[in-house]
């Protein structure tokens, strides 16, 4: 068996190399955990990340090693697409029958995972992570594994299979057609919708995306996917059971 | 002193504001350090950015002109939107 695991995501392509003496488990648990990411062989996006090593000599790592590989491959995927895809740090699923897809916009640890977990039910799931697009706004899925914070351990996170967690696939062509800054207030008693200011919404996007500066008229390309999505909404929840209904209404309905 | 601004990442304005990509960071221009861009595409002189500063835009109430365009030349090389030369 190879030891070498082909990715895709981002519209690009990454081989996860594992090593080590307990590689043969890790390259297992990689299979099962990016089940939405698998390329069959000679089927690999036409650009290419560099390769990512992935050593695992003691079993009982895994879980750290995983979380370790899930990182690694989101920056090795992020840098192949430099200067191509305009990239925010950002959760996203799909209307499987229109393909209008909901980008919600939010740093690490604010909700992102427990939302894509219970849009992905309903909605097709994008990714949890980081949201690439083209310049027409569409959508390059990256459906990795869900980064699920342990209760009893919160240092560490398991990686799980988007299809292990029953999320729906995305349709073949999502665009993104509706922008939301999450803002989660844990004391807030319902969720409050506000509209961003157009500038506001540059700089809130702008803090949240990666390598926008390798992007040709960075700015303006920001601001074209703003005119084709926005208005952006901000949204202050404490739950985000809270925000089903204004979701479901974003997204164009229920599914 | 002189100065003269830098190539940025980017420059957008809409709406009456402008927002400036530099060094990968975003930055909101006022309407002073707008002007202040514009007037930097060759090197000028402090001074001589000063007089055509107060004629755009005219005199600040608390301070003289060149103390206040010293301080926005100041934010901007910070942000490195201008650089400054000694010739």
């Amino acid at each position: 068996m190879s030891d070498v695991l082909t990715l895709h995501g981002l519209g690009c392509s990454v081989e996860v190399r594992c090593s080590g003496d307990a590689a043969a488990p890790l390259l297992e648990a990689l299979r099962a955990a990016w089940s939405r990411c698998l390329v069959a062989d000679g089927r690999g996006e036409p650009r290419a990340a560099n390769p990512v090593e992935a050593r695992l000599d003691d079993e009982g790592d895994l879980a750290h090693r995983l979380m370790a590989t899930t990182q690694t491959v989101t920056r090795a995927l992020i840098a192949a697409q430099a200067g191509h895809l305009l990239m925010v740090h950002a959760g996203a699923v799909s209307h499987p029958l229109t393909g209008v897809s909901l980008v919600y916009v939010a740093p690490g640890g604010t909700g992102k995972t427990t939302l894509s977990r219970r849009l992905g039910q309903s909605y097709g799931y994008l990714t949890d992570e980081t949201v690439g697009m083209d310049v027409d706004g569409r959508i390059l899925p990256y459906p990795k594994p869900l980064s699920v914070r342990r209760l009893e351990q919160p240092g560490v996170k398991d990686e799980l299979s988007p299809d292990a967690l029953g999320l729906l696939a995305a349709p073949p062509a999502p665009v993104a057609s509706r922008v939301v800054l999450l803002a989660r207030e844990p004391a807030a008693t319902a969720a409050d919708v506000e509209e961003v200011p157009f500038m506001d919404a540059v700089f809130a996007l702008t803090e949240q995306s990666s390598s926008l500066a390798a992007l040709p008229r960075p700015l303006h390309r920001m601001a074209d996917f703003i005119d084709a999505a926005g208005p952006v909404l901000r949204l202050r929840y404490a739950e985000a059971a809270d925000l089903d209904g204004t979701l479901t209404a974003l997204l164009g309905g229920a599914a | 002193m002189k100065v003269q601004r830098r190539p940025v990442d980017d420059l957008l304005t809409r709406d009456g504001e402008t927002a400036v990509l530099a060094q990968g960071k975003a930055l909101r221009l006022s309407a002073v350090a707008v002007a202040i861009y514009d007037l930097t595409e060759h090197e000028i002189e402090v001074e001589s950015l000063a007089e055509a500063l107060e004629s755009q835009v005219g005199a600040p109430a608390d301070r003289s002109t060149l103390e206040a365009t010293e301080a926005a030349v100041a934010m901007m090389v910070r942000h490195g939107i201008l650089r400054r030369s000694s010739r």
